[in-house]
């Protein structure tokens, strides 16, 4: 297989996942996409001639500057009233759920997303690397650039929250 | 007593809830991933374009010039390394690093120009 089917391998492998990070990230689908091409095009003229094996990590990490960029631009954007639609959404903390909802797989599904999103932006990174890509500590520290500490204490409070939303929802295992 | 529902339970709802919806991702969503990743692989072999080797040549020499001949300003170098150190210190609390970095990247992008 040459580079150029790996490179389309790989980027088809990881795709979908990178779009459901940068969504929950930015809450914007078209946004989402665009950081996600961002991504790719960067790899791929940058990288695409490094061991394979680099690529997640390469990958990720610079979806991870993409989106901490596209953050920053949104902050300065609303801080300086430039936003003629709404960047960032705010989290929905008042999200009521019947109990017996919960037995639904959909309602779990929906409400999980709401949880995710509504997680600072380094629990939700942290989190989803681990969870969702299988990143172990350090790989996801190096796609952070981080120390694998602080992926540790982003890690632990991202699912402290989790658990204690479920808990409020009246989940039980 | 209601038990304390366990970290594997938390992971294995969020992977089922993402899996899910990873499945039910609409096609106009596949079909622009499937074109993005065509021509970010097209992007790939771009011909060297003989003026901007030139530009980048030059470009080059003067960085070259300014650091064999610019004044080392060795306090800026030791105040970045002091920074840095300290931010990995900052293990407790990595909201705080996040802040310290935003606005140190807020300063550098909007500073205004000095004046002379």
């Amino acid at each position: 297989m040459d580079n150029q089917q790996t490179l389309d391998s790989f980027l088809a492998s990881v795709e979908k996942k990178a779009f459901q990070l940068a969504e929950f990230a930015v809450a914007d689908k078209d946004e989402a996409l665009d950081l996600v091409q961002n991504s790719m095009i960067k790899l791929v003229q940058k990288y695409s001639d490094r061991d394979p094996e680099q690529w997640i990590l390469l990958f990720y990490r610079i979806l991870h500057n993409e989106i901490k960029d596209w953050k920053r631009k949104a902050w300065v954007r609303g801080w300086l009233g430039m936003n003629d639609d709404q960047v960032e959404v705010l989290p929905d903390h008042s999200v009521a759920v019947n109990p017996e909802q919960l037995c639904d797989a959909e309602v779990i599904n929906e409400q999980m997303h709401k949880a995710i999103r509504a997680l600072p932006m380094r629990q939700q990174q942290a989190f989803l690397l681990r969870v969702w890509e299988g990143l172990d500590v350090k790989q996801t520290a190096q796609v952070m650039q981080c120390t694998p500490g602080s992926v540790k204490t982003h890690y632990s409070r991202a699912l402290e929250r989790l658990r204690l939303n479920l808990t409020e929802w009246g989940y039980e295992a | 007593m209601k038990h304390k529902i366990s970290d594997q339970v938390i992971e294995g709802l969020v992977r089922r809830s993402l899996q899910s919806s990873s499945d039910q991702l609409d096609q106009a969503i596949s079909y622009r991933l499937q074109a993005d990743r065509r021509s970010a692989l097209q992007a790939s072999s771009p011909g060297v374009n003989p003026m901007l080797a030139g530009a980048a040549l030059a470009s080059f020499c003067v960085i070259g010039l300014l650091v064999w001949f610019g004044p080392i300003n060795s306090n800026e170098v030791e105040d970045e390394l002091y920074i840095v150190e300290e931010v990995f210190q900052l293990d407790e609390n990595p909201e705080l690093v996040e802040d310290i970095e935003f606005y140190q990247w807020l300063a550098e992008t909007y500073a205004e120009p000095e004046k002379v």
